[in-house]
């Protein structure tokens, strides 16, 4: 149907005529693959490490992990890992793995993030964990990731402290680990993480990731009688 | 369920959703900001608004809400455009709106001064000259902008992703809010979800929407993002393509309640550009399922039949 048309131009505007070339082969939901899929068929869930933690009903809000990173250029970098452990150590979920190790990579090379391998047992992940925590390599930047409080799984955790850990290759061999710890309850929380080089040469190489830290921000309840949100233009 | 809150995308999100979603929502608007800002330096819409006329190799994704901004653009005749990112940052909006100062004189809004006539300049286009080519190569995964046009997805973009997010998860009752603009779904039986409409003068309620089991409500405003251009004239970012200035109509404020984010965004958008009258009518001729509401220069509250809105007392 047509629309108004173009008129009352000033000599200031410049209205380009769009040229499309080429075939549009992909759909929309191609690129929100990182969410949930409820047309895929569930997969059985791994058996939790954090038995002796009973979920709670409902996530108990948002935990923001965040992190500078400057992409090193070169071979065998910037490959990094961001999960969380409960506070006995055990794998809870993975927020982002780089996708080359995620999908296979540490086959050829198998230095590629190591402990995030040996502690979320990756080799054995479901499709759907990879799907969700696979991405590209982030561009250089302030990144952000989140967690609500799920596990692998989807199911909620319990209130608590739970570990925060940034892996990254620096060069090859050369990482550093990043490890903070969140406190999830009824308060807001901040925490930074300490850095560990390993081996300590890892010292000497290009700073990629930097000033780690995370933040926790209880969900609140949503009242039943009042209205949910407001509409106001943005 | 439980409200989750963050700021994306240089708005206020709020989600309701079962436990698990909310990360994998904001995880996935997070990569949208990051592909789609006009200030993040290395984005492609800020590497396709530097190509200086050469071919720009962008992301799928980001040809693939271009064309269906595209789309939109052709179904307004041009009255939504995402080809509007040189004006915005020629009026003033070339930072995060976080750092530019904001004027909200309720005064001002009110008048709704049209601003001052663009004098022409040493880059205004030749009017007999061929108009300038955009292109976009869904094959070779590129953009071409010639000099002078700039590419702005924001509201657009924001509506689009909230929507393919909302599309994407299974949950039977959920609500997606990205600063006011909204999708929300429940079951026929469950009770609906209640949205304030705010006033764009005194920013009080203007009523209560009660949506239909699958809903999108957008809402553009004349009186929210606002600045003072250089001649201390209010602008704000709702431009008008057949001008490239800030709009100027009777109509401040128009909410529109339709099936799909990113047509509300659009036709609330158009409605404010043509005003009560001509854009309600305009309106109803591209989408009659939508319903609207507006709020004019004189402070008259309008809607159409059937949308489900109670007003405040």
């Amino acid at each position: 149907m047509e629309g108004p048309s173009m008129s009352n131009r000033t000599s200031r505007l410049i209205v380009p005529i769009i040229v499309i070339s080429g075939v549009a082969v992909t759909a929309s939901a191609t690129y929100v693959q990182q969410l949930p899929d409820a047309q895929r068929p569930v997969e059985p869930a791994a058996p939790l490490s954090t038995a002796t933690l009973a979920p709670t009903e409902e996530s108990l809000g948002l935990v923001r992990v965040s992190y500078q990173l400057t992409r090193v250029p070169g071979h065998a970098r910037n490959q990094v890992a961001v999960w969380i452990e409960d506070d006995r150590g055990n794998y809870v979920r993975t927020l982002f793995a780089t996708s080359f190790t995620a999908n296979g990579g540490y086959d050829r090379r198998p230095e590629s993030l190591p402990l995030w391998r040996r502690t979320s047992g990756w080799e054995s992940a479901s499709d759907e964990e990879i799907r969700s925590a696979s991405r590209p390599a982030q561009n250089s930047g302030p990144q952000t990731l989140y967690w609500d409080g799920t596990d692998r799984t989807g199911a909620p955790m319990r209130p608590g402290r739970y570990v925060y850990r940034v892996e990254a290759n620096v060069l090859w061999e050369k990482r550093v680990l990043f490890t903070g710890t969140i406190e999830l309850g009824d308060e807001p929380t901040t925490s930074v993480a300490d850095v560990a080089y390993l081996p300590e040469a890892a010292r000497d190489e290009p700073v990629m990731v930097a000033d780690v830290r995370a933040s926790f921000t209880p969900d609140e309840p949503l009242s039943p009688d009042d209205v949910t949100t407001w509409t106001r233009g943005s | 369920m439980r409200v989750t809150r963050e700021r994306v995308m240089g708005t206020e999100l709020l989600t309701v959703l079962p436990a698990g979603q909310a990360a994998a929502v904001l995880g996935w608007l997070r990569d949208v900001e990051a592909t789609f800002s006009r200030f993040v330096p290395d984005s492609d819409v800020s590497r396709a608004n530097a190509g200086a006329g050469r071919p720009v190799a962008v992301s799928g994704l980001f040809l693939h809400v271009l064309t269906e901004a595209v789309a939109y653009q052709r179904r307004t005749g041009g009255l939504f455009s995402p080809f509007l990112g040189a004006e915005l940052v020629r009026l003033g909006y070339d930072r995060d709106f976080a750092e530019v100062a904001e004027v909200a004189e309720v005064a001002e809004v009110a008048a709704h001064v049209a601003p001052p006539a663009a004098a022409p300049d040493a880059a205004a286009p030749d009017d007999d000259a061929a108009p300038p080519e955009v292109h976009l190569d869904l094959d070779a995964s590129t953009v071409q902008l010639p000099p002078g046009v700039g590419i702005d997805l924001g509201g657009f973009v924001k509506g689009w992703s909230v929507q393919a997010a909302l599309d994407a998860l299974d949950a039977p009752r959920c609500l997606i809010d990205a600063g006011g603009d909204l999708v929300a779904r429940r079951g026929e039986n469950d009770p609906p979800w209640r949205v304030g409409v705010e006033h764009p003068l005194t920013r009080t309620a203007l009523g209560v929407l009660e949506l239909p089991p699958a809903a999108a409500v957008a809402t553009s405003s004349v009186a929210r993002r606002a600045w003072r251009g250089t001649d201390g004239a209010r602008l704000h970012h709702i431009v008008d393509p057949r001008s490239g200035q800030p709009a100027v109509s009777d109509c401040l404020q128009a909410t529109v309640l339709a099936d799909d984010l990113a047509a509300a965004e659009v036709w609330a958008t158009c409605l404010t550009i043509l005003g009560t009258t001509e854009g309600s009518t305009h309106l109803a001729e591209l989408d009659p399922a939508a319903r609207w509401l507006t709020v004019d220069t004189e402070g008259a509250v309008r809607h159409s039949p059937g949308l489900p809105f109670e007003a405040t007392p």
